[in-house]
Protein backbone atom coordinates (compact mmCIF):
# COMPACT_ATOMS: atom_id res chain seq x y z
CA UNK A 1 0.00 0.00 0.00
CA UNK A 2 2.94 2.29 0.20
CA UNK A 3 4.15 1.97 -2.79
CA UNK A 4 0.85 3.74 -3.57
CA UNK A 5 0.84 7.16 -2.49
CA UNK A 6 -2.81 8.53 -3.49
CA UNK A 7 -4.10 4.97 -3.14
CA UNK A 8 -7.41 6.33 -2.02
CA UNK A 9 -7.34 8.23 -5.39
CA UNK A 10 -7.35 5.04 -7.03
CA UNK A 11 -9.61 3.33 -5.39
CA UNK A 12 -12.58 5.68 -5.54
CA UNK A 13 -11.92 5.68 -9.26
CA UNK A 14 -12.46 2.00 -8.63
CA UNK A 15 -15.36 2.13 -6.59
CA UNK A 16 -16.79 4.71 -9.57
CA UNK A 17 -15.66 3.02 -12.64
CA UNK A 18 -13.12 6.09 -13.69
CA UNK A 19 -10.04 3.80 -13.95
CA UNK A 20 -8.49 2.39 -17.48
CA UNK A 21 -8.93 -1.75 -17.63
CA UNK A 22 -4.96 -1.53 -16.74
CA UNK A 23 -5.56 0.93 -13.76
CA UNK A 24 -8.57 -1.56 -12.99
CA UNK A 25 -6.32 -4.89 -12.97
CA UNK A 26 -3.14 -2.81 -11.22
CA UNK A 27 -6.23 -2.42 -8.47
CA UNK A 28 -8.01 -5.72 -8.64
CA UNK A 29 -3.99 -7.40 -7.95
CA UNK A 30 -3.73 -5.04 -4.96
CA UNK A 31 -7.06 -5.94 -3.84
CA UNK A 32 -6.27 -9.32 -3.59
CA UNK A 33 -2.55 -9.82 -2.39
CA UNK A 34 -2.71 -6.84 0.03
CA UNK A 35 -4.94 -7.00 3.17
CA UNK A 36 -4.97 -3.27 3.95
CA UNK A 37 -5.85 -2.24 0.74
CA UNK A 38 -8.53 -4.40 0.79
CA UNK A 39 -9.99 -3.24 4.04
CA UNK A 40 -9.83 0.51 2.73
CA UNK A 41 -11.62 -0.06 -0.45
CA UNK A 42 -14.26 -1.35 1.98
CA UNK A 43 -14.14 1.47 3.63
CA UNK A 44 -14.75 3.48 1.04
CA UNK A 45 -17.44 1.55 -0.79
CA UNK A 46 -19.37 1.28 2.57
CA UNK A 47 -19.36 5.52 2.54
CA UNK A 48 -19.93 5.95 -1.33
CA UNK A 49 -23.09 2.67 -0.44
CA UNK A 50 -24.26 5.03 2.87
CA UNK A 51 -24.33 8.55 1.08
CA UNK A 52 -26.33 6.59 -2.04
CA UNK A 53 -28.81 4.84 0.06
CA UNK A 54 -30.06 8.58 1.14
CA UNK A 55 -33.72 9.07 0.32
CA UNK A 56 -34.23 11.38 -2.99
CA UNK A 57 -35.92 14.61 -2.08
CA UNK A 58 -38.61 15.31 -3.98
CA UNK A 59 -39.32 19.29 -5.14
CA UNK A 60 -41.92 21.06 -3.92
CA UNK A 61 -45.08 20.42 -6.11
CA UNK A 62 -45.36 23.82 -6.94
CA UNK A 63 -42.08 24.28 -8.10
CA UNK A 64 -43.08 24.97 -11.15
CA UNK A 65 -46.06 27.71 -10.84
CA UNK A 66 -44.00 29.45 -8.68
CA UNK A 67 -41.20 29.73 -10.95
CA UNK A 68 -43.71 30.76 -13.39
CA UNK A 69 -45.14 33.28 -11.29
CA UNK A 70 -41.66 34.88 -10.35
CA UNK A 71 -40.63 34.92 -13.99
CA UNK A 72 -43.58 36.51 -14.85
CA UNK A 73 -43.66 38.91 -12.26
CA UNK A 74 -40.29 40.38 -14.00
CA UNK A 75 -41.61 39.62 -17.55
CA UNK A 76 -45.02 38.42 -19.20
CA UNK A 77 -44.46 35.15 -20.47
CA UNK A 78 -46.33 33.96 -24.34
CA UNK A 79 -45.71 37.64 -25.70
CA UNK A 80 -42.99 38.58 -28.35
CA UNK A 81 -42.52 41.67 -25.71
CA UNK A 82 -39.32 40.39 -24.86
CA UNK A 83 -37.47 40.97 -28.11
CA UNK A 84 -39.54 44.40 -27.93
CA UNK A 85 -37.95 44.64 -24.79
CA UNK A 86 -34.68 44.06 -26.00
CA UNK A 87 -35.22 46.70 -29.20
CA UNK A 88 -36.47 49.35 -26.64
CA UNK A 89 -33.15 48.49 -24.64
CA UNK A 90 -31.29 48.95 -27.83
CA UNK A 91 -33.01 52.26 -28.84
CA UNK A 92 -32.14 53.63 -25.83
CA UNK A 93 -28.85 53.04 -25.99
CA UNK A 94 -28.79 54.16 -29.40
CA UNK A 95 -30.50 57.28 -28.34
CA UNK A 96 -27.72 57.78 -25.03
CA UNK A 97 -24.69 57.21 -27.22
CA UNK A 98 -26.32 59.82 -29.50
CA UNK A 99 -26.73 62.10 -26.13
CA UNK A 100 -23.06 62.10 -25.18
CA UNK A 101 -21.84 62.53 -29.06
CA UNK A 102 -23.85 66.13 -29.07
CA UNK A 103 -22.70 67.06 -25.52
CA UNK A 104 -18.73 66.01 -26.49
CA UNK A 105 -19.53 67.96 -29.86
CA UNK A 106 -20.74 71.28 -28.08
CA UNK A 107 -18.17 71.07 -25.15
CA UNK A 108 -15.84 70.79 -28.43
CA UNK A 109 -17.43 74.11 -29.95
CA UNK A 110 -17.42 76.23 -26.79
CA UNK A 111 -14.10 75.27 -26.40
CA UNK A 112 -13.16 76.48 -29.65
CA UNK A 113 -15.51 79.17 -29.12
CA UNK A 114 -13.57 80.34 -25.42
CA UNK A 115 -10.67 79.59 -27.01
CA UNK A 116 -10.62 82.37 -29.53
CA UNK A 117 -11.70 84.51 -27.25
CA UNK A 118 -9.21 83.92 -24.56
CA UNK A 119 -6.33 82.43 -26.20
CA UNK A 120 -3.46 85.43 -27.02
CA UNK A 121 -3.25 86.68 -30.61
CA UNK A 122 0.17 85.48 -32.17
CA UNK A 123 2.96 87.61 -31.33
CA UNK A 124 4.93 87.90 -34.01
CA UNK A 125 2.19 89.73 -35.87
CA UNK A 126 2.70 92.73 -32.62
CA UNK A 127 6.02 92.48 -32.74
CA UNK A 128 6.22 93.42 -36.74
CA UNK A 129 3.53 95.55 -36.97
CA UNK A 130 5.68 98.88 -35.27
CA UNK A 131 8.04 98.37 -38.62
CA UNK A 132 6.05 96.84 -41.03
CA UNK A 133 4.43 99.71 -43.44
CA UNK A 134 2.82 99.98 -46.81
CA UNK A 135 5.29 101.35 -48.98
CA UNK A 136 4.14 104.03 -51.16
CA UNK A 137 3.60 103.81 -54.45
CA UNK A 138 4.00 100.86 -56.96
CA UNK A 139 5.76 98.05 -54.84
CA UNK A 140 8.73 95.93 -56.90
CA UNK A 141 7.66 92.20 -57.78
CA UNK A 142 9.28 90.61 -55.50
CA UNK A 143 11.56 87.60 -56.40
CA UNK A 144 11.92 84.63 -53.99
CA UNK A 145 15.40 84.44 -52.59
CA UNK A 146 16.65 87.83 -54.29
CA UNK A 147 17.06 91.19 -51.93
CA UNK A 148 14.94 93.83 -52.94
CA UNK A 149 14.51 97.22 -51.24
CA UNK A 150 14.21 101.04 -51.51
CA UNK A 151 16.50 103.08 -49.88
CA UNK A 152 15.19 106.27 -49.64
CA UNK A 153 17.20 109.52 -48.45
CA UNK A 154 16.10 112.93 -47.37
CA UNK A 155 18.61 115.94 -47.27
CA UNK A 156 18.36 119.59 -46.54
CA UNK A 157 20.96 119.79 -49.72
CA UNK A 158 18.80 117.89 -51.97
CA UNK A 159 21.81 118.79 -54.94
CA UNK A 160 24.75 118.70 -53.39
CA UNK A 161 23.96 114.66 -51.79
CA UNK A 162 22.40 113.57 -55.38
CA UNK A 163 25.84 115.22 -56.96
CA UNK A 164 27.92 113.30 -54.60
CA UNK A 165 25.76 109.90 -54.86
CA UNK A 166 26.10 110.55 -58.77
CA UNK A 167 29.52 110.53 -58.63
CA UNK A 168 30.27 107.98 -56.18
CA UNK A 169 28.50 105.63 -58.26
CA UNK A 170 30.10 106.66 -61.32
CA UNK A 171 33.24 106.21 -59.64
CA UNK A 172 32.05 102.56 -58.90
CA UNK A 173 31.13 102.22 -62.58
CA UNK A 174 28.01 101.41 -61.44
CA UNK A 175 26.32 104.86 -63.18
CA UNK A 176 25.71 103.15 -66.09
CA UNK A 177 23.99 100.05 -65.18
CA UNK A 178 21.68 101.74 -63.19
CA UNK A 179 18.34 100.90 -64.26
CA UNK A 180 16.07 103.07 -65.97
CA UNK A 181 14.98 106.12 -63.24
CA UNK A 182 12.11 107.10 -64.80
CA UNK A 183 12.44 109.26 -61.92
CA UNK A 184 14.72 112.46 -61.18
CA UNK A 185 16.99 111.79 -57.86
CA UNK A 186 16.71 108.13 -58.46
CA UNK A 187 18.79 105.01 -58.70
CA UNK A 188 17.91 101.42 -59.56
CA UNK A 189 20.75 99.44 -59.06
CA UNK A 190 21.48 95.61 -59.79
CA UNK A 191 24.36 94.35 -58.71
CA UNK A 192 25.83 91.72 -56.65
CA UNK A 193 26.16 92.09 -52.36
CA UNK A 194 30.14 92.20 -52.80
CA UNK A 195 29.85 95.72 -54.71
CA UNK A 196 27.06 97.10 -53.11
CA UNK A 197 28.96 96.55 -49.72
CA UNK A 198 31.95 98.67 -51.43
CA UNK A 199 29.33 101.52 -52.63
CA UNK A 200 27.86 101.65 -49.02
CA UNK A 201 31.16 102.67 -47.63
CA UNK A 202 31.94 104.99 -50.03
CA UNK A 203 28.02 106.54 -49.36
CA UNK A 204 29.13 106.72 -45.90
CA UNK A 205 30.87 110.17 -45.83
CA UNK A 206 27.40 111.58 -47.23
CA UNK A 207 25.45 109.96 -44.26
CA UNK A 208 26.09 112.99 -41.66
CA UNK A 209 24.09 115.12 -44.10
CA UNK A 210 21.21 113.49 -44.55
CA UNK A 211 17.96 114.31 -42.61
CA UNK A 212 16.71 110.86 -42.53
CA UNK A 213 17.42 107.50 -44.21
CA UNK A 214 14.54 105.15 -44.47
CA UNK A 215 15.21 101.40 -46.21
CA UNK A 216 12.38 99.33 -47.53
CA UNK A 217 12.65 95.46 -47.42
CA UNK A 218 10.00 93.39 -49.51
CA UNK A 219 9.67 90.07 -47.83
CA UNK A 220 8.79 87.40 -49.91
CA UNK A 221 6.47 85.43 -47.47
CA UNK A 222 4.11 88.24 -46.40
CA UNK A 223 4.05 90.08 -49.31
CA UNK A 224 4.78 93.64 -47.25
CA UNK A 225 7.20 95.72 -46.72
CA UNK A 226 9.31 95.58 -43.56
CA UNK A 227 10.73 99.69 -42.71
CA UNK A 228 13.95 100.54 -41.47
CA UNK A 229 14.08 103.82 -40.44
CA UNK A 230 17.49 105.92 -39.80
CA UNK A 231 19.43 102.83 -41.71
CA UNK A 232 22.75 103.71 -41.69
CA UNK A 233 25.32 102.17 -43.89
CA UNK A 234 27.01 99.42 -41.47
CA UNK A 235 23.53 98.10 -40.89
CA UNK A 236 22.63 98.75 -44.60
CA UNK A 237 25.43 96.30 -45.57
CA UNK A 238 24.60 93.88 -43.01
CA UNK A 239 21.38 93.69 -44.25
CA UNK A 240 22.36 92.93 -47.43
CA UNK A 241 25.06 90.74 -47.01
CA UNK A 242 22.71 87.89 -45.62
CA UNK A 243 23.13 84.70 -47.32
CA UNK A 244 19.64 84.87 -47.91
CA UNK A 245 16.47 86.88 -48.58
CA UNK A 246 14.89 85.49 -45.10
CA UNK A 247 17.68 86.48 -43.10
CA UNK A 248 18.00 89.62 -44.29
CA UNK A 249 14.27 90.30 -43.57
CA UNK A 250 14.86 89.02 -39.94
CA UNK A 251 17.80 91.67 -39.45
CA UNK A 252 15.69 94.09 -41.16
CA UNK A 253 13.00 93.53 -38.30
CA UNK A 254 15.93 94.02 -35.86
CA UNK A 255 17.34 96.89 -36.92
CA UNK A 256 13.83 98.43 -37.19
CA UNK A 257 12.95 97.79 -33.82
CA UNK A 258 16.91 98.81 -32.23
CA UNK A 259 16.08 101.62 -34.20
CA UNK A 260 13.03 102.75 -32.85
CA UNK A 261 13.69 104.96 -30.27
CA UNK A 262 10.52 104.25 -28.77
CA UNK A 263 9.82 100.87 -29.50
CA UNK A 264 13.26 100.16 -28.36
CA UNK A 265 12.79 101.63 -24.73
CA UNK A 266 9.42 99.71 -24.51
CA UNK A 267 10.64 96.66 -24.99
CA UNK A 268 14.18 96.79 -23.12
CA UNK A 269 11.43 97.90 -20.26
CA UNK A 270 9.36 95.06 -20.69
CA UNK A 271 12.31 92.68 -21.57
CA UNK A 272 15.23 92.70 -20.60
CA UNK A 273 16.75 89.75 -21.65
CA UNK A 274 16.02 90.75 -25.26
CA UNK A 275 18.65 89.34 -27.78
CA UNK A 276 21.33 92.03 -28.46
CA UNK A 277 21.78 92.82 -32.04
CA UNK A 278 25.27 92.54 -32.88
CA UNK A 279 27.10 95.10 -34.68
CA UNK A 280 27.28 95.07 -38.41
CA UNK A 281 30.04 94.62 -40.41
CA UNK A 282 30.90 94.71 -43.81
CA UNK A 283 32.71 91.04 -44.64
CA UNK A 284 33.55 91.81 -48.51
CA UNK A 285 36.98 92.78 -49.13
CA UNK A 286 37.98 95.64 -49.97
CA UNK A 287 38.66 95.74 -53.93
CA UNK A 288 38.54 98.45 -55.92
CA UNK A 289 35.76 99.04 -58.83
CA UNK A 290 38.51 98.81 -61.44
CA UNK A 291 39.58 95.13 -60.12
CA UNK A 292 35.72 94.19 -60.30
CA UNK A 293 34.12 91.79 -63.20
CA UNK A 294 31.26 94.14 -64.55
CA UNK A 295 27.95 93.35 -62.92
CA UNK A 296 26.53 91.75 -65.98
CA UNK A 297 28.21 88.72 -64.74
CA UNK A 298 27.12 88.27 -61.48
CA UNK A 299 24.73 85.51 -60.99
CA UNK A 300 21.39 86.20 -61.43
CA UNK A 301 20.68 83.88 -57.47
CA UNK A 302 23.50 86.70 -56.21
CA UNK A 303 22.13 90.09 -57.82
CA UNK A 304 20.42 92.33 -55.45
CA UNK A 305 18.63 95.15 -56.49
CA UNK A 306 18.64 98.48 -54.44
CA UNK A 307 16.39 101.75 -55.28
CA UNK A 308 17.76 104.74 -53.70
CA UNK A 309 15.63 107.79 -54.00
CA UNK A 310 17.40 111.01 -53.44
CA UNK A 311 14.47 113.61 -51.69
CA UNK A 312 14.79 117.35 -50.28
CA UNK A 313 12.99 118.11 -47.65
CA UNK A 314 9.73 119.01 -47.70
CA UNK B 1 -35.99 8.17 -14.24
CA UNK B 2 -33.27 8.17 -16.58
CA UNK B 3 -32.02 11.25 -18.50
CA UNK B 4 -29.75 11.91 -20.86
CA UNK B 5 -26.81 13.42 -19.43
CA UNK B 6 -24.37 14.11 -21.94
CA UNK B 7 -25.26 16.83 -24.52
CA UNK B 8 -28.48 17.34 -25.85
CA UNK B 9 -31.10 15.52 -27.44
CA UNK B 10 -33.49 16.70 -30.23
CA UNK B 11 -36.62 16.80 -27.73
CA UNK B 12 -34.20 18.93 -25.42
CA UNK B 13 -33.09 21.01 -27.98
CA UNK B 14 -36.86 21.83 -29.05
CA UNK B 15 -37.82 22.87 -25.74
CA UNK B 16 -34.50 24.98 -25.31
CA UNK B 17 -35.57 26.88 -28.61
CA UNK B 18 -39.65 27.34 -27.35
CA UNK B 19 -38.03 28.37 -24.07
CA UNK B 20 -36.00 31.20 -25.64
CA UNK B 21 -38.89 32.05 -27.83
CA UNK B 22 -41.08 32.42 -24.48
CA UNK B 23 -43.30 29.72 -24.62
CA UNK B 24 -44.54 29.03 -21.25
CA UNK B 25 -45.14 25.23 -21.16
CA UNK B 26 -41.54 24.46 -22.64
CA UNK B 27 -40.51 26.05 -19.42
CA UNK B 28 -42.41 24.33 -17.38
CA UNK B 29 -41.57 21.41 -18.77
CA UNK B 30 -37.86 21.77 -18.36
CA UNK B 31 -38.83 23.00 -14.72
CA UNK B 32 -40.50 19.42 -14.35
CA UNK B 33 -37.50 17.66 -15.83
CA UNK B 34 -35.27 18.60 -13.92
CA UNK B 35 -36.62 20.15 -10.15
CA UNK B 36 -36.42 17.25 -7.98
CA UNK B 37 -32.56 16.45 -8.75
CA UNK B 38 -32.06 19.92 -8.33
CA UNK B 39 -33.77 20.22 -5.29
CA UNK B 40 -32.10 16.93 -3.78
CA UNK B 41 -28.66 18.46 -4.96
CA UNK B 42 -29.53 21.53 -3.16
CA UNK B 43 -31.26 20.55 -0.07
CA UNK B 44 -27.92 17.84 0.41
CA UNK B 45 -26.25 20.57 0.43
CA UNK B 46 -27.53 23.30 2.14
CA UNK B 47 -29.44 20.81 4.28
CA UNK B 48 -32.89 23.32 4.67
CA UNK B 49 -35.60 22.52 2.78
CA UNK B 50 -37.30 26.27 3.11
CA UNK B 51 -34.04 27.19 1.34
CA UNK B 52 -33.54 24.79 -1.22
CA UNK B 53 -36.90 25.01 -2.15
CA UNK B 54 -36.27 28.92 -2.95
CA UNK B 55 -32.67 28.50 -4.04
CA UNK B 56 -34.05 26.12 -6.78
CA UNK B 57 -36.59 28.41 -8.13
CA UNK B 58 -33.93 30.89 -7.98
CA UNK B 59 -32.14 28.03 -10.48
CA UNK B 60 -34.55 27.55 -12.99
CA UNK B 61 -35.75 31.92 -13.23
CA UNK B 62 -31.89 32.15 -13.70
CA UNK B 63 -31.76 29.59 -16.13
CA UNK B 64 -35.32 30.49 -17.91
CA UNK B 65 -33.21 34.06 -18.01
CA UNK B 66 -30.41 33.07 -19.37
CA UNK B 67 -31.38 30.86 -21.93
CA UNK B 68 -30.41 32.63 -24.87
CA UNK B 69 -27.24 32.83 -23.40
CA UNK B 70 -26.43 28.80 -23.42
CA UNK B 71 -24.30 27.73 -26.28
CA UNK B 72 -24.64 24.07 -26.16
CA UNK B 73 -21.01 23.88 -25.64
CA UNK B 74 -21.83 22.37 -22.21
CA UNK B 75 -24.57 19.83 -21.93
CA UNK B 76 -28.18 21.52 -20.62
CA UNK B 77 -28.04 19.19 -17.86
CA UNK B 78 -24.36 20.32 -16.42
CA UNK B 79 -25.33 24.07 -17.72
CA UNK B 80 -28.80 23.84 -15.34
CA UNK B 81 -26.93 21.93 -12.17
CA UNK B 82 -23.50 24.33 -12.43
CA UNK B 83 -26.06 27.41 -11.83
CA UNK B 84 -27.82 25.53 -8.99
CA UNK B 85 -24.11 24.56 -7.33
CA UNK B 86 -22.66 28.53 -7.89
CA UNK B 87 -26.56 29.79 -5.73
CA UNK B 88 -25.71 27.23 -3.31
CA UNK B 89 -22.29 27.59 -2.53
CA UNK B 90 -22.64 31.38 -2.54
CA UNK B 91 -25.91 30.87 -0.31
CA UNK B 92 -23.88 28.56 2.31
CA UNK B 93 -21.06 30.80 2.42
CA UNK B 94 -23.32 34.24 2.95
CA UNK B 95 -25.64 32.54 5.47
CA UNK B 96 -24.37 29.34 7.16
CA UNK B 97 -26.71 28.51 9.62
CA UNK B 98 -27.82 25.61 8.90
CA UNK B 99 -30.63 23.70 10.55
CA UNK B 100 -29.62 20.31 11.80
CA UNK B 101 -30.55 18.18 14.98
CA UNK B 102 -27.73 18.27 16.87
CA UNK B 103 -26.31 14.82 17.30
CA UNK B 104 -25.12 15.40 20.24
CA UNK B 105 -28.12 17.77 22.74
CA UNK B 106 -30.10 14.35 22.67
CA UNK B 107 -29.94 10.85 23.94
CA UNK B 108 -32.85 10.12 22.14
CA UNK B 109 -33.83 5.85 21.90
CA UNK B 110 -33.97 6.87 18.40
CA UNK B 111 -30.97 8.45 18.22
CA UNK B 112 -28.70 5.62 19.98
CA UNK B 113 -30.12 3.16 17.11
CA UNK B 114 -28.83 5.67 14.63
CA UNK B 115 -25.40 5.57 15.89
CA UNK B 116 -26.23 1.78 15.65
CA UNK B 117 -27.21 1.18 12.57
CA UNK B 118 -24.09 3.43 11.64
CA UNK B 119 -21.61 1.43 13.16
CA UNK B 120 -22.75 -1.78 11.57
CA UNK B 121 -22.62 -0.34 8.02
CA UNK B 122 -19.43 1.56 8.53
CA UNK B 123 -18.06 -2.08 9.85
CA UNK B 124 -19.45 -3.81 6.92
CA UNK B 125 -20.15 -2.59 3.75
CA UNK B 126 -22.88 -4.97 3.25
CA UNK B 127 -24.87 -4.13 6.49
CA UNK B 128 -26.06 -0.82 4.08
CA UNK B 129 -29.26 -1.78 2.86
CA UNK B 130 -30.90 1.04 0.60
CA UNK B 131 -34.48 0.35 1.99
CA UNK B 132 -33.38 0.67 5.43
CA UNK B 133 -31.36 3.23 5.72
CA UNK B 134 -34.17 5.38 3.45
CA UNK B 135 -36.65 4.42 6.12
CA UNK B 136 -34.28 5.13 9.39
CA UNK B 137 -34.79 9.24 9.04
CA UNK B 138 -32.77 9.06 12.48
CA UNK B 139 -30.01 7.59 10.60
CA UNK B 140 -30.18 9.96 7.37
CA UNK B 141 -29.88 13.04 9.46
CA UNK B 142 -27.13 12.06 11.06
CA UNK B 143 -25.37 11.38 7.85
CA UNK B 144 -26.86 14.33 5.86
CA UNK B 145 -25.26 16.11 9.12
CA UNK B 146 -21.77 14.83 8.96
CA UNK B 147 -21.91 16.13 5.15
CA UNK B 148 -22.25 19.47 6.72
CA UNK B 149 -19.43 19.34 8.22
CA UNK B 150 -17.20 19.37 5.13
CA UNK B 151 -15.82 22.52 3.36
CA UNK B 152 -18.10 23.57 0.50
CA UNK B 153 -16.34 22.62 -2.15
CA UNK B 154 -15.57 18.50 -1.08
CA UNK B 155 -19.23 18.87 -0.33
CA UNK B 156 -20.16 19.84 -3.75
CA UNK B 157 -18.33 17.07 -5.07
CA UNK B 158 -19.26 14.37 -2.98
CA UNK B 159 -23.01 14.91 -3.65
CA UNK B 160 -22.86 15.82 -7.26
CA UNK B 161 -20.92 11.99 -7.54
CA UNK B 162 -22.59 10.20 -5.31
CA UNK B 163 -25.84 11.17 -4.72
CA UNK B 164 -26.30 12.67 -7.87
CA UNK B 165 -24.75 10.03 -9.88
CA UNK B 166 -22.68 12.65 -12.29
CA UNK B 167 -18.94 11.06 -13.59
CA UNK B 168 -16.03 13.11 -12.62
CA UNK B 169 -16.03 14.46 -16.30
CA UNK B 170 -19.28 15.82 -15.36
CA UNK B 171 -18.82 17.09 -12.50
CA UNK B 172 -15.49 19.06 -13.40
CA UNK B 173 -17.92 20.43 -16.26
CA UNK B 174 -20.16 21.66 -12.65
CA UNK B 175 -17.50 22.94 -11.25
CA UNK B 176 -15.31 24.15 -13.74
CA UNK B 177 -12.43 22.49 -12.78
CA UNK B 178 -10.04 20.12 -13.30
CA UNK B 179 -10.28 16.19 -13.86
CA UNK B 180 -7.38 15.79 -11.36
CA UNK B 181 -9.19 17.87 -9.05
CA UNK B 182 -12.18 16.00 -9.09
CA UNK B 183 -10.11 12.94 -7.79
CA UNK B 184 -8.24 14.51 -5.54
CA UNK B 185 -11.62 16.61 -3.73
CA UNK B 186 -13.56 13.44 -3.80
CA UNK B 187 -10.61 11.80 -2.22
CA UNK B 188 -10.35 13.64 0.61
CA UNK B 189 -14.03 14.35 0.94
CA UNK B 190 -14.76 10.62 1.33
CA UNK B 191 -12.15 10.10 3.69
CA UNK B 192 -12.98 13.02 5.59
CA UNK B 193 -16.74 12.13 5.61
CA UNK B 194 -15.63 8.38 7.13
CA UNK B 195 -13.46 9.89 9.92
CA UNK B 196 -16.71 12.23 10.74
CA UNK B 197 -18.77 9.43 10.31
CA UNK B 198 -16.54 7.34 12.69
CA UNK B 199 -16.48 9.53 15.50
CA UNK B 200 -20.32 10.49 15.42
CA UNK B 201 -20.79 6.60 15.60
CA UNK B 202 -18.62 5.64 18.63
Amino acid sequence: MKEYPNIDELLNGFIDGELTARQQTEVQRLITHDVQVSNRLKELKSCRTLLGCLPRAEAPAQMAEDVKARLERRMPLDQPERSEHRRGTKHLLIRRILSYAAMIGLVAALGIVVYTIVAPQSSPKELIIAEHRQKPGPSPTVVLGQFKGTLELKTANLIAVDAFIRKTLADNNLLEYTGPAGQKNTYTLNCSREIMGLLLTDLASVWPRLESTTLFVKAADTGQDVMVGQVNTKQLAMIINQTSLKDSIKVAKDFAISNDKLLATAIDSAKPDLITIPKPSLTSNHKTPKELQPVRQVEDEEKISLTIIVKGLE
Amino acid sequence: MQFQTSGINIDEAILIEQCRQGDSTAMETLILRYQNRIYNVILKMCGNPDDAAELSQDTFVKVIENINKFEARSSFYTWVFRIAVNLTINHCKKDARVELRSLDDTDDEHIAQARQALKQILADDSAADPAVVAQNRELCDVVIGTIMKLDEAQKAVLILRDIEGMNYAQIAEVLNIELGTVKSRLSRARCNLREILEAVSQ
